[in-house]
């Protein structure tokens, strides 16, 4: 049971980061169903530009929060302008083209960031991550269930991220816009709203939160490095489309599921498929199986359903 | 309308992606004087997470042609360096290798680095007949030992395949041995990357230690580029081990290390080399104190031939660390220069037959290199068969134990 | 000064000309119909003054001054909308969909939203409160948080009003304002673009329910085959015989409520 527990909780944080970066791809896709592959690399930039904020930018002996904060501005802005950079010039001049052409410089877009990357931080990858929030400090939750600093706040600053992104889409002039243009662009331009920026603001945000995650995985891990934003992107890209991509809850219990799952897998898993290495395949197990079921992910009707 | 448009934004993106990866991929050394300019060839990831311990590899050779260059070892010959980026990866390693054999100037190649890529470069080579020596190919196939094991015959797979360094079958069961023996551990986790080499060398760790008579539980696996080992150090806790091996690379062993601490699991982890390398201990911090390491040969600054390398290596003063294999492969490349010396005073200058007879003469090299006596076997694997245990004390690797599997 | 001005608007889609050489002028206060057969370019008119199509030629001013060419800056001068095919956003609730209508009325960017200070919140309240006044305006007042596609038909046709008129708009085009109604629904329909009216917003509506045109306009102008036949008081209209003859040749029109 204990171990069950604890199991329980290393899914959780797994499923944190995630959620967090499956949010800028559903997001993306609810509104120009485009799907950003390049979102990874936007996470990895974070941790680069959180990293590079701290030992370039930084006096020595900032106190920690201040530093934590300018950290995650500093990864912010690296993020954000590179969402914005590409948005601009490498998927806006393709809307309207057949689908396979952005996905294609999706793809391109991903390995020249990572290129790019390995170009200022090169050769001796990863590359060490300052342990601000000691990962030694342990938060008992009962029954010799532990969770480290660093994990908790990965957990809490996710579901920050996504109550607050959750809110915002639904409570603010900007999120109404942002749904309204998911479910009808055209009709969304003669309510008067700029749908270019709205797209805007859809990378935007969803770089904020992948920055988010980027600083929160430096701090968990103590490294960064330029492939980093892969393997998360595969898996958040899955959390998404188990959620129902286009979702934002969706997007959210998918990353929870998908992290539970993996963990699980490889506790309890029967033999011959047990452990580490087939956890994604149980990952990918279940996503077949919610995808047989409910075709169009958990959370079922895409906000995006188009008129 | 759209496709121009659409190949118009495409292709500088594809393009320049290219250009980036491609930057720093090359380098070559500059000749000086000398009739004819022969080149020998380095194949290492000089890019990426393993470029440290793959420009040791390339600054090691280039030590050595810039040495037998000014000493004109070789007569009328000029040497110079191409050092291709095999980026760790072996479809990547097979063209860079055809590339090489297509230079018909190339006369010998030092690396690769990687057992995996050395499976597609090792028939491209041979093929060829061009001699290849690596610093660091531990995995058993590629001298088919592997079939030692249970007893078959060794029959040699790449006729011009040799090897500086022991291999994972001696390398897994020293370490077994240490940790068992001399450290007295009883309950083992392994956990490994699913890579040729991780696999090979846990498997091998696992066999010997429970001949030793140590519990072994099941292996755990992990796929490379993973960073939350949260599931896999719970699932072991339960278990109780005093000890885990892992068959990998550093980038993921000093994670697993540190979670593994954090999470109160606190035992010693070993690697093989793969997790000698000191941005294991940079990125484990204080999580690697009392963490073993195997590596192929004598450590370099204990060896007494090595004290004039390691100067002159520092004068040269590259960017990255001769360690781990920068010495092995100086080895190498000098088994090459010594053999291509022969060849050219034989009268073989250029095409093939220069290639035939370098690679037996490097069949028979036999001298005293700066990490021991260099020579080979009739299947390519070194005589000199020595493994080190280090363990980190205080933030650094320090020498436990030399020795070879069994002696 | 007149509201709308437009002059020889003209579409083609490849060869078929659907809007040619069209002129209209809405005066302050007025409501002129729009009325003609199936594929008469009514809609495709509409489509031209609201930037959701560029008219091949022609110019279109809006109390005086050119429109822009962008259909959000278009609302944002004041011509709004409705559609003949209904197009609200199915999964906002009926308030949200009219709070939507108000985007360019108010300001608040991401920024404000995630600072939450005090303008933010008044601002979020107001257009709360306009966007349930405009509901209580159009009927709708108890239903505003029903989801936009649970509401009936009729229900839906009122709620792109209300949201249109969220936009503060100066002109207002309704396309088939009462396809698929009751004659209840209908005559409260009537009733409520007399009271669009009575706000001082100018309407052109497109109908094919002769009788609600009719008794509703102050202008109504024919549209056949893509070009203006006449325009003019509903009497002139509906006694001349070029418009009977160009119903009657497809006879089936006036009851066909939409296509
Ligand atoms: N985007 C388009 N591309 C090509 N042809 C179009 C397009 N939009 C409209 N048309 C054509 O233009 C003509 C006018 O269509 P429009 O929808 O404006 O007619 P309408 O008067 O609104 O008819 P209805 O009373 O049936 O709504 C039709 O023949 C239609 O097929
Ligand atoms: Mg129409």
């Amino acid at each position: 049971m204990q171990t069950f527990l604890q199991q329980l909780v290393n899914g959780v944080v797994l499923g944190a980061t995630y959620g967090l970066v499956a949010l800028g791809y559903t997001m993306v896709y609810g509104i120009v169903q485009l799907i950003n592959f390049a979102h990874g690399e936007i996470y990895m930039l974070g941790g680069f530009g959180a990293l590079f904020t701290y030992t370039v930018l930084l006096p020595g002996g900032t106190p920690v929060v201040l530093a934590l904060v300018l950290m995650l501005l500093g990864g912010m802005v690296v993020s954000i302008t590179a969402a914005l950079l590409m948005e601009r010039f490498a998927y806006r001049p393709l809307r309207g083209a057949p689908r396979l052409a952005p996905l294609i410089t999706a793809l391109g877009v991903s390995i020249f960031l990572q290129e790019l990357v390995r170009n200022f931080y090169p050769a001796k990858s990863p590359r060490p991550f300052p342990q601000l929030v000691d990962p030694s400090h342990q938060f008992s939750l009962g029954a010799s269930v532990e969770i480290s600093a660093p994990r908790l706040l990965t957990v809490v600053v996710a579901v920050i991220g996504m109550v607050a992104l959750s809110t915002f889409v639904r409570r603010s002039r900007t999120g109404r816009a942002m749904q309204a243009t998911a479910q009808d662009p055209d009709t969304a331009r003669l309510m008067g709203i700029d749908t270019d920026r709205i797209i805007v603001t859809a990378f935007v945000l969803g770089a904020a939160l992948a920055a988010v995650s980027g600083l929160a995985s430096g701090l968990q891990f103590g490294t960064v490095d330029p492939r980093m934003g892969f393997l998360t992107g595969v898996k958040a890209f899955t959390a998404a489309v188990l959620g129902g991509i286009g979702n934002i809850s969706g997007a959210v219990l998918g990353g929870f599921t998908l992290g539970i799952v993996e963990v699980m897998a490889t506790q309890y898993a029967p033999d011959p498929f047990s452990g580490g290495a087939w956890k994604d395949a149980w990952a990918f197990v279940v996503l077949i199986l919610v995808l047989v079921f409910r075709p169009s992910g958990l959370l079922g009707e895409r906000v995006a359903a188009r008129a | 309308m759209q496709a121009p448009r659409l190949v118009r934004v495409a292709a500088p993106l594809i393009i320049g992606a290219l250009v980036l990866s491609a930057c720093g991929s090359k380098s070559e050394s500059g000749s000086g004087s000398g009739n004819i300019t022969l080149t020998l060839g380095v194949i290492a990831p000089l890019s990426g997470d393993l470029s440290a311990v793959g420009n040791g590899i390339k600054n090691g050779v280039e030590l050595a042609i810039k040495q037998a260059n000014e000493n004109k070892t070789i007569k009328g010959v000029t040497l110079k360096l191409d050092a291709e980026d095999d980026t760790a990866k072996a479809e990547v390693g097979a063209q860079v290798a055809a590339k090489l054999v297509a230079d018909s100037s190339v006369i010998g190649v030092v690396g690769p680095l990687n057992s995996s890529v050395a499976k597609s470069t090792a028939p491209v080579l041979s093929q060829a007949n061009i001699a290849s020596i690596s610093p660091s190919n531990s995995n058993v196939d590629l001298t088919n030992r592997g079939v030692l094991a249970t007893g078959g015959t060794q029959t040699r797979p790449y006729k011009s395949y040799f090897r500086v360094c022991a291999t994972d079958d001696i390398q897994g069961p020293f370490a077994a041995d240490y940790a068992v023996k001399d450290l007295g551990k009883k309950t083992i986790a392994i956990v490994h990357d699913k890579k040729a080499y991780g696999q090979g060398l846990a498997e091998a760790f696992a066999k010997q230690a429970k001949a030793d008579g140590a519990t072994v539980l099941p292996t755990e696996t992990i796929n490379p580029g993973d960073k939350d080992f949260s599931a896999i150090v719970t699932k072991l806790k339960a278990a109780k081990p005093d000890f885990l091996f892992y068959g990998g690379e550093y980038p993921e062993a000093s994670l697993l290390t540190k979670q593994m601490k954090a999470g109160g699991l606190n035992i010693p982890l070993m690697g093989g080399d793969g997790v000698d390398a000191a941005e294991y201990i940079k990125i484990a911090g204080a999580s690697a104190n009392g963490d073993l390491a195997t590596a192929l040969g004598a450590p370099t600054d204990s060896l007494a031939s090595a004290k004039q390398f390691l100067t002159d290596y520092k004068a040269a003063a590259y960017a990255d660390p001769a360690d781990p294999y920068g010495a092995a492969s100086y080895d190498a490349a000098n088994a090459i220069i010594k053999a291509l010396a022969k060849a050219v005073g034989d009268g073989k200058k250029s095409g093939q037959a220069v290639r035939d007879e370098v690679t037996k003469e490097v069949q028979d090299s036999d001298f005293e290199g700066v990490t021991g006596k260099i020579s080979f076997d009739q299947f390519g694997d070194t005589n000199t068969k020595i493994l080190t245990v280090y363990s980190v004390k205080d933030g650094k690797f320090v020498a436990a134990k030399s020795g070879t599997f069994g002696g | 000064m007149s509201v709308l001005e437009a002059t020889s608007v003209t579409k083609r889609f490849g060869g078929l000309t659907a809007v040619k050489d069209v002129s209209l002028v809405v005066n302050e206060g007025e409501v002129v119909g729009l009325i003609g057969p199936n594929g008469a370019g009514k809609t495709t008119f509409f489509n031209c003054l609201t930037g959701m199509e560029t008219p091949t030629a022609g110019s279109v001013l809006y109390k005086g001054s050119q429109l822009p060419g962008r259909p959000d800056l278009i609302t944002k001068a004041g011509v709004a909308r409705t559609f003949q095919n209904i197009r609200l956003f199915n999964n906002m609730t009926a308030l949200e969909n009219v709070m939507v209508g108000r985007h360019t009325r108010t300001k608040a960017g991401v920024l404000a939203a995630v600072g939450r200070g005090p303008r933010y919140h008044r601002e979020e309240r107001e257009s709360e409160e306009k966007a349930r006044e405009l509901l209580t305006f159009v009927g709708l007042g108890r239903v505003g948080d029903e989801l936009a596609k649970s509401l009936p038909y009729g229900d839906q046709r009122r709620l792109e009003i209300a949201r249109a008129l969220a936009t503060e708009p100066g002109l207002l085009l309704l396309d088939e304002p009462t396809a698929g109604m009751n004659p209840n629904e209908t005559a409260a329909a009537r009733d409520l673009v007399r009271a669009v009216q009575g706000k001082g917003i100018a309407v052109v509506l497109i109908e094919h329910d002769m009788r609600f045109v009719f008794g509703l306009c102050d202008r109504v102008a024919v549209l056949v085959q893509g070009e203006k036949l006449l325009e003019g008081s509903p009497a002139e209209v509906q006694s001349d015989e070029r418009v009977i003859a160009a119903y009657l040749g497809k006879p089936t029109e006036d009851t066909a409520g939409e296509s």
